[in-house]
């Protein structure tokens, strides 16, 4: 099983859905002490937003972890704490296991990690919650439907679907680092 | 005179072991108040660095003294080789505080890196090649105290040899663990600059540390001072001009790194450019350079004492600048885009570095005390060493 994700950009409506329930369903105790990512200067939660002005048409692209197939980050952790979880594909983190070296945080090109300020220890997607029903919120509350996840390796699923019939791109390709994080884009 | 050292001694043995607790508690209270760095990579990892190089001069210390088997001409080095082996023990062992306090996790950090050691990771690979050089390092001078003269055996030879590969490995892995990353373009790829920059450094580093701490031993000889002066000069020079060579080959190259030239450019004449060409050039390489050449050719002591001053600043300056400037500005996910962050330096790092300097110096003279550590010393204060 390879689970991927995939934001359509041209249903996404940017009412920033996904990002208030990521950081309410999984770090619902810094949502209640208002305390921020201060590594991002963002809520504590793991979507991002990054806004492009340099372009003719602006516009926006929502950055979460890419669960890339070649993750630097797991190759820089010492104590392999920053793993793929063969069952999913997708990159996880084993806080029993993490010294807090902060060499994932620094190796990611994503920036797609932040550091927990009350622990001191990496934060990224899949957030606690998530990582329990396996069902990402985020893909839960999207009004417009701009969001799916599924297995890459099941033909039929509604990821793979979508990248047979649209245009898609990867963010960073030419890293190398394989993301299985999808943008539609026609 | 022989009553009146004993007090001198106990007083140095007391404030030492109060200066090391002192060190201790002020590390301990940084650690207390960690905060979330938006740089993650900050002034303690500089540190870790600066200490682990300060280490390297020991590798000059054996290639010269053991494997070469050059004493100076009238075994003055004779006078230094247990000083320089007990200074860079405790340089390293500082080193590893330092990193180890930077981490979440200090106490089972060590245990867990072993028991899921990475082979992939650079940071993983630094845990057992410091713990070796270490090792080798204690041992090698538990033998040279232990040896009823200064002889050298074939333990000690295959101990050098072995030592010699390890710091080089040692040095040549902490340029990987950063020009291996792809997010950092102004370490990445930089391998074959960085791992020559920072074993050059080290030697220079440790070369300058030494010299600037083992003068109050060899103060009184004229004879050893002479000889020392120009001894440490020649490759404090000597290391210079190869630092200075891969800095400019480095600028030079970097034009043509379009993503690395955007920090460089921060370095060379933007916000950093100051300290950079103050500390890292002007005085760093020019004024030490004409320093050290000046200590050889008179013999001038102050010349080196100044000259080994200003290299430990130089150092510290240009490691700083690697490590902490490539990271405030990086490359965002969209081409072209790019995240600026503001390097602030935290109350609970200053508290942390400063004691582990206190420790770094107080270990240094506690060594002085305890162990037989110049020539003629009697291996008696210690069971182990008798």
């Amino acid at each position: 099983m390879r689970l991927a994700f995939v934001w359509d950009s041209r249903k996404c409506i940017g009412c920033m859905a996904c990002v208030v329930a990521c950081a309410s369903a999984n770090y619902p105790d810094f949502m209640e002490n208002t305390k921020a990512n201060p590594q991002w200067n963002w809520l504590a939660g793991n979507i991002r937003i990054i806004v492009n002005e340099m372009e003719e048409k602006p516009f926006i692209r929502l950055l979460s972890c890419q669960h890339c197939d070649n993750p630097p980050c797991v190759y820089v952790c010492p104590t392999k704490a920053t793993y793929i979880d063969k069952r999913t594909g997708l990159v996880r983190i084993d806080h029993d296991k993490c010294i807090g070296c902060r060499s994932c945080l620094v190796a990611c090109p994503y920036n797609a990690r932040w550091l927990n300020p009350v622990t001191l220890q990496p934060e990224k997607c899949p957030g606690p919650l998530c990582s329990k029903k396996m069902e990402p919120v985020c893909v839960e509350v999207c009004p417009a439907g701009a969001r799916l996840f599924g297995d890459l390796d099941d033909p039929n699923s509604p990821v793979n679907e979508v990248l047979r019939k649209h245009k898609v791109e990867r963010m960073l390709e030419r890293l190398g680092t394989e993301p299985k994080w999808f943008i539609v884009t026609g | 005179m022989g009553e009146s050292k004993v007090p001198g001694r106990l007083t140095a043995f007391i404030a030492s072991l109060v200066l090391i607790i002192v060190g201790f508690a002020m590390i301990v209270y940084g650690f207390t108040r960690k905060e979330a760095h938006i740089i993650n990579w900050g002034l303690l990892n500089v540190g870790y660095i600066y200490f682990a190089m300060a280490a390297g001069g020991s590798i000059l210390i054996w290639s010269i003294y053991i494997v070469l088997g050059y004493r100076g001409p009238k075994g003055e080095l004779d006078n230094i080789v247990k000083l320089g082996l007990w200074f860079s023990i405790v340089s390293l062992a500082v080193a590893g505080i330092v990193i180890l306090v930077k981490l979440t996790r200090p106490l089972d950090a060590a245990l867990l890196i072993l028991s899921s050691f990475n082979p992939a990771s650079r940071i993983a690979l630094d845990v057992p090649l410091i713990t070796l050089f270490i090792v080798i390092l204690a041992v090698q001078l538990i033998l040279l105290i232990r040896a009823h003269s200064m002889s050298i055996g074939r333990v000690e030879l295959a101990l050098a040899v072995l030592g010699f590969i390890i710091a080089i490995a040692l040095y040549s892995n902490l340029a990987q663990v950063h020009s291996t990353l792809i997010s950092i373009p102004g370490w990445y790829g930089s391998l074959p600059l960085l791992a020559p920059y920072f074993i050059a450094s080290a030697i220079l580093l440790g070369t300058a540390s030494q010299a600037l701490f083992t003068i109050p031993y060899i103060w009184r000889s004229e004879e050893i001072k002479g000889f020392m002066t120009r001894y440490h000069g020649s490759i404090i020079a000597l290391a210079i001009l190869v630092v200075a060579f891969l800095t400019i080959w480095n600028i030079v190259t970097v034009v043509y790194r379009p993503d690395a030239w955007v920090t460089y450019s921060e370095i060379i004449m933007g916000a950093y450019a100051p300290i950079f060409w103050i500390f890292g050039i002007l005085l760093g390489i020019g004024a030490t350079l004409v320093l050290a050449l000046y200590a050889v050719s008179s013999r001038s002591i102050t010349a080196l004492i100044l000259a080994s001053i200003l290299t430990l600043i130089a150092v510290f300056v240009n490691i700083y600048i690697i490590t902490i400037v490539h990271q405030t500005i990086i490359p965002e996910a969209i081409s072209g885009l790019f995240i600026v962050r503001e390097f602030n330096i935290t109350l609970d790092e200053v508290l942390i570095l400063i004691g582990a300097i206190i420790i770094w110096i107080s270990l240094y003279v506690l060594g002085q005390i305890l162990l037989p550590l110049l020539p003629g010393e009697k291996p008696r204060r210690l069971l182990i060493f008798k």
